[in-house]
């Protein structure tokens, strides 16, 4: 069998990855990149991501390597469909369950490389982990600062309290 | 705070994948959610009195019948500003509104009417789903058009709460109805009512009042009475591509 053909990743700390074509085309961005600039030997370089993070998407990127690609983003009612189901699946359950910070760099590179699904999976268990909070229970969870005055927040709590009860 | 909230897309996303409930939660930690969150809260209104409460309280409470509803112009003009901010704020994030009409939920269209200048500030609402319960009188019923301009309106259905045995509910869809042709729905594209012949018109006279709209590209009607007359007045409409009679039974 002759060997599938392989580019190479490099991340912001100057690791290099190995990977099928196959595999780094699940990112958008990469997908692109290789067809602009045609094969080449050449590393292609993530200056956003860094190593500990690229290995975590490359893993999520080997496992769905033989996934139907999403649809094209054109159509914006997909788009919904994407957003309303929020089950995530047993596989890809396990492979997000990192601590805080791994979770929104995941977020961020799968954003930045543009790898639809991952990102679904990352928002979905942000969101996964705001339900039911109240919203100084949200503060806490992610270090957030309330910057409202006093009178601010009354105000806007009495705007959308009608929302709490729907 | 993380940079990931930074970005609108990503902090959009998960506000989409939220409840009602928990994105008016997200508005209330700080300025930068409470930007995100608004339009997700405001698109649909499972009523109307959300917006109302943007009126000052004693507005609210002087809402009936009294020399009260008409300020003197000092006071009018205080309150507008005071209000107006406020109002269009959150009703420009609105694309939908489901009303329930009825002698309750009255007030505060009367109150929306009372300020007739603010409330055609509903810019992007595209789908109205009103449901007719019961009213007093036909000024009541007529309210509604009279009530809101809607230069973006797409989508109009308009429903009895009971066909069967509600005559009250009846009567104010036929006022309801008279008043389409002086309401202005110039984008207006779909059109569903359902429509009990007791109601004090004639289905010719709301299929005259239908052609009015004549952008209309679906029209679902359905009516206790024989249809066929109906379909020879709707076909008229130059750009009807589906055509949907039904029968009420009751």
């Amino acid at each position: 069998m002759s060997a599938a053909p392989q580019v190479t990743l490099e991340s912001s700390d100057g690791e290099k990855f190995k990977v099928d074509k196959e595999v780094a085309e699940r990112s958008v961005l990469i997908k692109n990149m290789i067809e602009d600039v045609g094969e080449s030997d050449n590393p292609i370089p993530l200056p956003n991501v860094n190593a500990s993070v690229l290995k975590k998407v490359l893993e999520y990127c080997e496992h769905h390597r033989g996934d139907p690609l999403p649809a094209a983003d054109a159509d914006p009612s997909n788009d919904d469909n994407r957003k309303r189901a929020t089950e995530i699946s047993d596989w890809d359950q396990k492979f997000i369950q990192v601590d805080q910070e791994m979770l929104f760099e995941i977020i961020l590179a799968a954003n930045y490389m543009d790898i639809k699904p991952l990102l679904d999976v990352g928002c979905k268990t942000v969101a996964n982990m705001i339900k039911g909070k109240t919203p100084e229970e949200i503060r806490k969870l992610f270090n957030i600062v309330n910057d409202f005055t006093p009178e601010e927040e009354a105000q806007i709590k009495k705007e959308n309290e009608w929302a709490e009860d729907r | 705070m993380h940079r990931l909230w930074s970005i609108p897309e990503i902090l959009s996303f998960i506000l989409e994948c939220l409840s009602r409930r928990d994105q008016a939660r997200m508005a209330q930690v700080c300025r930068h959610f409470w930007e995100r969150a608004v339009p997700f809260i405001w698109r649909e209104l499972p009523e109307i009195y959300m917006l109302v409460q943007h009126f000052p309280p004693e507005k609210q409470s002087s809402g009936k019948g009294t020399n009260s509803d008409q300020p003197g112009e000092d006071e009018l003009a205080r309150d507008e500003v005071a209000l107006l901010p406020r109002f269009s704020f959150h009703a420009r994030f609105v694309r939908a509104i489901s009303l329930t009409l009825n002698w309750y939920t009255y007030g505060d269209l009367e109150l929306l009417a009372t300020r007739r200048p603010l409330t055609s500030s509903l810019p992007n609402l595209k789908t109205l789903m009103v449901t007719i319960g019961d009213l007093d009188d036909a000024a009541q019923a007529e309210l509604i058009p009279s009530t809101l301009y809607l230069p973006s309106l797409t989508t109009l259905q308009i429903y009895p709460m009971n066909a069967d045995d509600d005559l009250d509910s009846c009567d104010s869809l036929a006022f309801l109805a008279r008043a389409i042709p002086r309401t202005h729905f110039p984008k207006l594209e779909s059109l569903s009512i359902e429509f009990p012949v007791e109601a004090e018109i004639s289905p010719e006279c709301l299929a005259e009042a239908i052609r009015s709209c004549q952008g209309l590209k679906l029209v679902e009607f359905k009516t206790t009475d024989d249809t066929l007359r109906l379909e020879e007045a709707l076909k008229a409409l130059p750009l009807l591509q589906t055509l949907r009679l039904g029968q009420l039974y009751i």
